[in-house]
C-alpha cells in the first residue's frame, strides 16, 4: 500500500516537472520555429534568370561568326546574315536542355523576312498566341515564356538593312 | 506561502504574457520582412537594365541612310546646319521605329553634341518619368573635336517586366 502511494505521488510530480519544463521551453520552441522558416524562405528563395537567359542568347545569335552574325574578313556583330537565318544553324549555333526559341527577322515596317525556330513540338504549341495575345505557356506554371525585340542590321542583296530581330523563348522550370 | 514548486508554476504563468508578445513580434517580423519582403537587397532581382549594352546605338550609327550610314551623315554635314536639319526627319522616323515598352508612355531620345554643344535632338519625355537604356558614343573629328552621340529610353512607370522585352 505505501510503495503503491509513493509510485503514483512520484507520477505526478514528475508530470508536474514536465509541465513546468514544456512551459520553460515554450519560448525556445518559438524561436526555433522562427528560424527555421526564415531559413526555408531563404533557401528556397526563387531567383528568375529567365530574361537574363534571353539577353544572353540574343547577344550569342548576334555576336557569333557561327550563329547568325554576318561574316566576310570580318565579323560585323548586331548585322545578321539572312541566309544564315535557318533550323539547322540554330540547332548548331545555341542548344541548352529544357529551353527553345524562335527567332523571327522583320524589315523596318515590321512585316516578317525570314524565320527560324530550334523548338520541340511541345515548346512549339505553348507558343501559341491565344486570342488575349499572350502565348499559352503564360498559364502554364511549369514553363517561362519571354518575347524580345532588337534592332539589328540585317544584309540582303549586298545591301544593309534596318530590321528587328524577334526572339520568343520557352523554359521547362519545373 | 508558496513552496518551490509552487513558485515555479508561478514563473510559469508569468511568463505567459511574455511569450504572447514574443510571438506578436515574431509575427510582425513574419509579415515585414517575409511576406512583405521589406528590405530585401534588389541586386536578387537581375534587373533588365543592368545587363544591357550599347548595341542599340552600334547599331543605330550603322543605320544607311542613302549612300552612307547614319554617323556618316552627320559627320559629313556637321558645320552646315540647314544640311542637318533635311536629315532630322529621317533620323526622327528611325528612332521612333525603335522597339519601346507595350502599353507604356515611352519613347526613345537621341541626342547629338559636338564638344557639348547639342547640334540637334529628338526628344519626348513625361511626367515623373525615368531614363533607362542610356547609351552613348564618342567619334573623334578631323579637327579634334569630339561628336557625341546618346540614346536613352524615357518610360513612365515601367516595370522590369516591360524593360525585359526590349
Amino acid at each position: 500500500m505505501t510503495g503503491w502511494f509513493y509510485l503514483k505521488m512520484n507520477k505526478r510530480a514528475d508530470a508536474g516537472n514536465f509541465l513546468q519544463l514544456f512551459i520553460k521551453f515554450i519560448p525556445v520552441f518559438i524561436v526555433s520555429g522562427f528560424i527555421a522558416i526564415v531559413a526555408w524562405n531563404y533557401l528556397n528563395e526563387d531567383i528568375n534568370t529567365h530574361n537574363l537567359e534571353t539577353y544572353i542568347l540574343t547577344k550569342d545569335l548576334l555576336y557569333s561568326d557561327s550563329c547568325l552574325a554576318l561574316s566576310d574578313s570580318n565579323v560585323h556583330p548586331m548585322t545578321i546574315d539572312v541566309k544564315k537565318i535557318s533550323d539547322e544553324k540554330l540547332a548548331s549555333c545555341f542548344t541548352k536542355s529544357n529551353m527553345g526559341y524562335r527567332i523571327t527577322l522583320l524589315d523596318k515596317d515590321k512585316n516578317e523576312v525570314k524565320s527560324a525556330k530550334s523548338l520541340t513540338v511541345r515548346q512549339e504549341g505553348y507558343l501559341v498566341k491565344t486570342k488575349s495575345g499572350y502565348p499559352v505557356c503564360k498559364s502554364i506554371p511549369e514553363y517561362r515564356c519571354s518575347q524580345r525585340i532588337d534592332p539589328i542590321l540585317y544584309s540582303s542583296d549586298d545591301n544593309k538593312k534596318l530590321g528587328f530581330l524577334v526572339t520568343e523563348v520557352i523554359n521547362f522550370v519545373g | 506561502m508558496l513552496g518551490k514548486k509552487g513558485a515555479d508554476f508561478g514563473m510559469g504563468l508569468t511568463m505567459i504574457p511574455s511569450i504572447i508578445i514574443l510571438i506578436i513580434i515574431l509575427t510582425f517580423y513574419f509579415f515585414l520582412f517575409i511576406i512583405l519582403g521589406f528590405g530585401k537587397s534588389p541586386d536578387l532581382i537581375i534587373k533588365a537594365d543592368s545587363y544591357s549594352d550599347s548595341s542599340k546605338i552600334l547599331v543605330l550609327v550603322n543605320v544607311p541612310i542613302g549612300e552612307s550610314t547614319l554617323s556618316e551623315s552627320i559627320i559629313n554635314n556637321i558645320d552646315d546646319k540647314e544640311q542637318l536639319k533635311k536629315l532630322e526627319p529621317e533620323i526622327n522616323s528611325i528612332i521612333k521605329s525603335l522597339p519601346v515598352p507595350i502599353r507604356k508612355n515611352a519613347f526613345w531620345n537621341f541626342i547629338v553634341s559636338r564638344n557639348d554643344e547639342e547640334l540637334f535632338s529628338i526628344r519626348e519625355s513625361t511626367i515623373a518619368s525615368s531614363d533607362y537604356y542610356r547609351q552613348s558614343i564618342n567619334i573623334p573629328l578631323k579637327d579634334k573635336s569630339l561628336l557625341n552621340m546618346e540614346l536613352y529610353l524615357d518610360c513612365n512607370s515601367c516595370t522590369e517586366e516591360d524593360l525585359a522585352v526590349i
